[in-house]
Order: structure tokens, then sequence, then C-alpha cells
């Protein structure tokens, strides 16, 4: 899959119609250079630890990954049928790079990995997170993060 | 999933991310994505593949280091 136009139809079309939310101004916030970054991952595959509610259609809010969790502990409730889930199953950092995350600070690639990560639920419009989405700023502004990485599926 | 880098770095925490489908990344204009070339729930390549998933994840993390953006990368091996 190169570009929109190599995927095949009907999930092309789908895709292509989906409205995404514009913006009339990028905001900037400042990180530190990686090796000077404690880092948290959110991912919006719908991954939780298996005893947490499920994803329903539009969930907005997130769950709370543990930073110790084993990623194969996690489960998938995110409702698309449009994305591969045979790369999951075989192997979690496939959307969820927290072994590979863990591997960069034990080399002192980066500083830290936060105390815990976070799942939104990617088929819900970006637009109904937004007040999650701060709240979550808090949170990981008191975890002393310096920056996050955003992984969809 | 660029909607939410806007809301996080309006709120103060700078955000990198993957991007899977460059057209809608161009459209939301996040701060800093990293474009990869993979199907749709592969956003770090290929299962079992480490060194591969590592060199996504650093060349998305190295994003944080720009001076300004937004900056829309491709993931080129």
């Amino acid at each position: 899959m190169v570009k929109l136009s190599d995927i095949p139809e009907p999930k092309r079309s789908y895709l292509a119609a989906l409205e995404c939310p514009e913006f009339e101004t990028t905001p900037w916030a400042r990180s530190p250079d990686l090796k000077d970054a404690r880092i948290s991952i959110i991912s919006t595959a719908g991954i939780h630890p298996p005893g947490d509610p499920d994803f329903g259609k539009d969930s907005a809010d997130y769950r709370i990954i543990p930073g110790g969790v084993k990623g194969s502990d996690l489960v998938m409730s995110h409702i698309s049928p449009n994305f591969d889930r045979t790369g999951f199953a075989q192997d979690i950092n496939v959307i969820f790079p927290i072994d590979r995350l863990n591997e960069l600070v034990e080399g002192g690639v980066a500083r830290g990995v936060g105390n815990n990560h976070f799942s939104f639920m990617g088929a819900t419009d970006p637009r109904d997170m937004e007040q999650q989405a701060r709240n979550l700023a808090g949170l990981l502004k008191g975890d002393s993060i310096d920056a996050v990485i955003l992984v969809p599926v | 999933m660029g909607g939410l880098a806007h809301y996080l770095e309006e709120e103060g925490v700078a955000t990198t991310q993957i991007s899977l489908i460059r057209e809608h990344t161009e459209i939301i204009r996040p701060p800093r994505a990293l474009w990869v070339p993979f199907e749709l729930g592969r956003p770090l390549g290929l299962p079992d593949d480490p060194a591969l998933q590592t060199r996504v994840l650093v060349a998305a993390l190295k994003l944080l280091e720009a001076e300004k953006g937004p900056v829309l990368e491709d993931f080129v091996e």
C-alpha cells in the first residue's frame, strides 16, 4: 500500500469519504531532544487490559495501559473491519511498540517511558475526543511526560 | 489521530505520530508526522521484525527534534 489510490475498493471509497477535521493553525509544543525525553504511547487501536470495558461505537474516552503490561495480555475491541488484525495477533509491537520503546530507553536513545500508556477507539470522530484528550494532557504532565507518540491502526 | 495531536499540543504536550493515510494527514496538519507505506493495521511494519519496528519508531520520535512544523516526512527504507 502506498497511497489511498492503491487501496482496493470498496475500502478506498470509504476511507476517501471520511471527513477529516481541519484546523486553521498547527500548535507547536516544544520537546527536549529524544535522548532527554520521557515518552508515552497513545494508540487509537482500541486496545486495553482485558478487565477494562470494551470500546463501543463512537466511544470517545480512553483506556489506561499500565507501563509494565505485557503486550500479549492486551485485547482489542476496535469495531472497524478495515484493517489487518493478523499482525497484531502475532506481535503487539506492530501496533503498540511497547517493547521497542523500552529497548530505546535501555539503550539510552530516549530518557524514559511513562508510567502509563493510553488507547482510544480510532473509528470515533476525533472532534468528539477533544475534551478527553485535553483531560489526558493533564495526566501526561502529571507523569512528567515530555512527548507522546500517536500510533494509528 | 491528527486531531488528538492538535488538542494535546494546545495543552502543552509535544506529539509525534505515525501516518498511515497520507492524504488524511495532509488535511489535518498535525505538528509532526511520519508517513509509512504499510497496510492498515500494521503501522510499525511487520510483526516479529523488531529491527524494522525500531527504525520506524526512531524515525517518528526523531521528528520531536524538528525546529518548526508542521512536519510530514515519508519513511524511507
